[in-house]
């Protein structure tokens, strides 16, 4: 397959695997670039997409693990109140997620956002199917309490 | 039991133990509080709907002509412009050689 091709196929779910880990767009769109640009230079034989899977996810991981604070980016706002509120609704996802650890993070983004199962994930990162079980239970008794104060304020959901 | 439940959420159990799952909910009262809550974050996580639109990037342009001409057509410059400065080098030369003969002959016949 061209790599114009996969640009196109694959692009925009990568780049949304690597926002919602990164959660800044200027990363995300650096991060699809280098994967593309590194994927051009090795040719990689076999599984492509598993290929840029895991490039793109090791290096967004790399980052927000690098990075001291995850600044959780604003969305820009789209004006109607309905748009507002989902914004605000992201913002606390947003916000919630980005106080995990790195590789919990990566690990719920993965899950949740791309419907990996832990094998999947394990291959990706690098660890082993046990420990990415472990990261995840653990992310998600902080987000079930971090999120847990919010939905009881009736802000989501109700 | 939190482990179980995540299991649950996201998918992770076969159906034996879905179904073995769903009884106990039935039977006991904190499992299925704790699956309330977990759903709740669980499904929250999902309100972060906003999606980013794919940047174009310039791909690399296919080459006119193929690689491989490109050594052989710098071999031929080459050898064309080593013949045009041999031909110019002798043609000095030679004109420099007239030059002293004739100064020679001058200085000879003074």
């Amino acid at each position: 397959m061209s790599i114009e091709k996969l640009y196109k196929n694959y692009g925009r779910m990568l780049l949304d695997m690597s926002y919602r880990i990164t959660q800044n767009r200027a990363d995300a769109e650096e991060i699809l670039q280098e994967t593309f640009l590194e994927f051009w230079k090795r040719k990689p034989k076999g599984a492509i997409i598993a290929w840029l899977k895991k490039v793109v996810v090791n290096k967004s991981f790399n980052l927000i693990r690098d990075r001291k604070n995850l600044e959780v980016e604003k969305a820009s706002p789209r004006t109607p109140e309905k748009l507002m509120e989902d914004e605000e609704k992201a913002m606390v996802v947003k916000k919630a997620l980005s106080q995990l650890k790195p590789i919990e993070n990566t690990v719920v983004v993965l899950k949740r956002y791309q419907g990996m199962s832990h094998k999947e994930i394990a291959n990706i990162l690098g660890i082993s199917e046990n420990n990415s079980r472990v990261i995840f239970y653990r992310a998600m008794k902080n987000l079930k309490e971090q999120l847990g104060s919010y939905i009881k304020r009736g802000n989501i959901n109700g | 039991m939190d482990k179980e439940v995540i299991d649950y959420l996201s998918g992770e159990l076969n159906w034996f133990k879905r179904s073995v799952f769903k009884l106990r909910i039935k039977r006991n009262p904190i499992i299925k509080k704790k699956l309330k809550e977990y759903k709740e974050a669980w499904d929250t996580l999902l309100e972060w709907k906003e999606t980013i639109e794919l940047p174009e990037i310039d791909l690399v342009q296919k080459v006119s002509f193929p690689l491989r001409l490109k050594p052989a057509f710098l071999l031929a410059i080459g050898i064309i412009g080593l013949g045009i400065g041999f031909y110019f080098g002798l043609k000095s030369y030679t004109s420099t050689f007239d030059y002293m003969n004739y100064a020679t002959e001058v200085l000879y016949e003074e």
